[in-house]
């Protein structure tokens, strides 16, 4: 997972990470296991944080088309295998920094499931808090 | 800016541990990079 491999640059900034995924407990302990993980991960399988949030699904087209097709397999080629659903198939992604007064300075809400900003500039923007 | 406060701060979530815990408790700490995952894969 990309964040984990940045995670020092994060802290080295101040920022914890946390993820929130619409699992059950045992599936989350299953992906920090899998990858390594010591963040604080949030199961929200009833969706209650992403409705929050404004995090929508994306429908069909969210998923399959052209662009995510090309992402996804430009993605295999750097060696991220995609995982298995679970919860909302059709649901989309997020990113937001909140800084310590809980103002969201940041925000990213993912057009589609290939849809992710690049993890250098999520670091330029938490960078611009300290 | 928008602040969380008025979202979902009083949000009582569940942790990976089984634990519960509201939302702000966790925000609160410092500043924070919040991840929304399209899964657990």
């Amino acid at each position: 997972m990309q964040l984990h491999r940045k995670k020092e640059q994060f802290e080295g900034l101040g920022i914890k990470i946390i993820l929130v995924g619409m699992g059950t407990p045992k599936q989350a302990e299953v992906f920090r296991k899998n990858h390594s993980l010591s963040f604080i991960i949030i199961c929200d399988p009833r969706k209650i944080l992403y409705k929050a949030y404004g995090l929508i699904e994306g429908g069909i087209a969210g998923i399959v088309s052209p662009k995510t097709i090309i992402r996804g397999l430009a993605a295999v080629g750097r060696g991220h295998m995609p995982g298995l659903p679970s919860g909302d198939i059709f649901q989309l992604s997020g990113i937001f920094i909140i800084d310590r007064n809980m103002v969201i300075r940041y925000v990213h809400y993912s057009k589609d499931m290939s849809d992710n900003p690049p993890i250098d500039e999520i670091i330029r923007q938490a960078s611009a808090l300290i | 800016m928008m602040r969380l406060g008025e979202i979902a701060a009083d949000a009582i979530v569940r942790l990976s541990d089984g634990s519960e815990v509201v939302l702000s408790e966790l925000l609160h700490q410092g500043n924070t990079l919040f991840v929304f995952l399209r899964h657990f894969g």
